[in-house]
């Protein structure tokens, strides 16, 4: 009960601050240089970069952990870090788009960096998700994505710098390196606000696996083969 | 939304305002999605407890 | 692990990677057919990719890297999947799992065939390559782009022999191998296609040296990595 208590704390406190840094980016920050209020976008674009590559760390650590130890809790927590990982991936790219439409006139380049490597880690863990859906055994389920998640978490700092050097002569500019301080603090308080609700929602989807895992091991066959995985 | 001499974006709010709604759009989506499936999981447990005795 | 009493010596782990080469080539060399097949469909990919991009010379030459490391990845599923689905039928994984083999050996073994395999597509590939996409090799070339074609099939195999182990005993395998296995390989993709694009256009700025360690690089890093992981994928 404790942990649940601390975990719906932090779902809470994740929200009002997201509030509160969503609130001062689209009203209090003053308009960006260059990119004028179009850079509003970057208050909830870059946090959401930062934790969906944290959940991914996450899903990593939880994945060795679960391979060394075959605990079926690493493995619901694995489960729950690769998800929300994924759903804030796909986030920061919509969030991606709507930055790159008025910034560069398209929707998609992939002249930018960031964008076709964020794209690319969607895709590396989107696949471990599908092969989680795609395992029947249990046992097996749990072994094979966790090696899915290492295997994964092991390609991105290769993806990257290939994606770095592929591009390295066509980069685009994209997001201001220096910024002012008043645009720091907005995205430092949605930082924070994101990590907080993901840290919620990870134990609730881990919760879910919990509760999944219990329900199917106690099924009989018949049951297991009609429940569809909702 | 017009790019002014200086080479400065000027407006571009729809998409500001696109970008934060799909953004809570999803978060709360995924939120409730996984609220509605854990207690859809902990009806068919009770429902099997009660047939099972 | 606890099926191996004690670990093989290296030279004993190298003999039993000989036997599981061996035992492939010995079942590819009966039937023929999976190698056939892949060339075959190696072909017909490349003229594909032809008429996709239209009868223009200079975009067919000038994608010609391209179309060439698609086609390798297109036809690696291909025998990715074969490689595994002859151990499938009668239960021949599990016959092999039970022997007191390393299952290092069995990793490595059935990558190296497999890298063997892809490697074989090559020249067929290559030859017509030159013939639809108008392109030409020097002699210099050709030794660099041979190089070059077995460290990317490398770099595709020892990847894709992990995940064939393991979505041929999945649901949905022929959606499944490619699903996981082409994001992973992005770096091979990207590598190799700059490097042959390099060889094959010419490299004024001397970038062929960075692409090809990278290349090898990935390779490296992934054999490693499978070699750890396999294990855990096969044991039961």
């Amino acid at each position: 009960m404790g942990r649940q208590r601390i975990t719906t704390i932090a779902g809470v406190l994740g929200v009002v601050l997201l509030l509160a840094g969503s609130y001062i980016g689209l009203f209090v920050a003053p308009p960006e240089r260059h990119m004028g209020d179009v850079a509003r976008i970057l208050y909830v674009h870059v946090p959401c970069a930062w934790n969906s590559l944290l959940c991914y760390t996450f899903a990593f650590g939880f994945a060795i952990a679960s391979l060394a130890t075959r605990r079926p809790r690493w493995d619901q927590l694995m489960t729950g870090a690769v998800e929300v990982g994924v759903v804030l991936n796909v986030l920061l790219l919509l969030q991606g788009m709507l930055f790159a439409r008025p910034t560069w006139g398209i929707w998609w380049t992939w002249g930018d960096v960031r964008l076709v490597f964020s794209f690319l880690m969607f895709l590396l863990f989107a696949g471990v998700l599908a092969l989680r859906a795609f395992v029947d055994d249990p046992a097996r389920r749990g072994t094979w994505t966790a090696i899915a998640t290492v295997a994964a978490f092991v390609d991105v700092p290769l993806v990257y710098y290939c994606v770095r050097w592929w591009r390295s002569l066509h980069q685009m500019q994209s997001t201001p390196e220096t910024m002012d301080a008043a645009m720091v603090l907005p995205m430092r308080i949605n930082a924070f606000g994101v990590l907080f609700l993901a840290w919620w929602l990870i134990a609730a989807r881990a919760e879910l696996e919990r509760r999944r895992q219990a329900f199917d091991e106690v099924a009989e066959p018949a049951a297991v083969v009609v429940a569809g995985r909702a | 939304m017009r790019v002014a001499p200086e080479g400065v974006i000027i407006g571009g709010w729809s998409f500001v305002v696109a970008a934060y709604g799909v953004t809570a759009v999803v978060l709360v989506g995924y939120a409730w999605s996984l609220r509605s499936r854990l207690n859809r999981t902990q009806q068919r447990m009770q429902a099997r407890e009660r047939d099972h005795g | 692990m606890s099926a191996t009493a004690e670990r093989p010596a290296a030279r004993g782990l190298a003999r039993e990677i000989g036997a599981v080469i061996a035992k492939d080539l010995l079942l590819e060399w009966r039937s023929r057919a999976r190698l056939l097949a892949t060339v075959l469909f190696g072909i017909v990919a490349l003229a594909l990719f032809s008429f996709a991009a239209g009868a223009d010379v200079a975009v067919l030459e000038r994608g010609a890297a391209g179309f060439l490391v698609l086609a390798l990845l297109l036809s690696s599923t291909l025998g990715l999947a074969e490689s595994f689905r002859v151990e499938q039928d009668d239960s021949a994984m599990e016959g092999l799992l039970l022997l007191p083999i390393d299952p290092h050996a069995l990793f490595y073994g059935k990558a190296l065939g497999n890298t063997l395999f892809l490697s074989l597509l090559g020249p067929v590939l290559a030859v017509a390559a030159v013939v639809f996409y108008a392109v030409e090799v020097g002699p210099r070339a050709l030794v660099q782009l041979v190089l070059l074609w077995v460290l990317a099939a490398a770099g595709l195999s020892a990847p894709g022999t992990l995940y064939a182990a393991m979505t041929s005993r999945a649901r949905s395998q022929d959606v499944l191998l490619p699903l996981i296995h082409y994001p992973l390989v992005v770096p091979v993709l990207l590598a190799a296609v700059k490097s042959i694009d390099l060889i094959l256009n010419g490299d004024p700025m001397g970038q062929l040296g960075s692409w090809t360690a990278l290349l090898a690089g990935f390779a490296l890093v992934y054999w490693s990595l499978g070699g750890v992981l396999f294990p855990l994928a096969v044991e039961e």
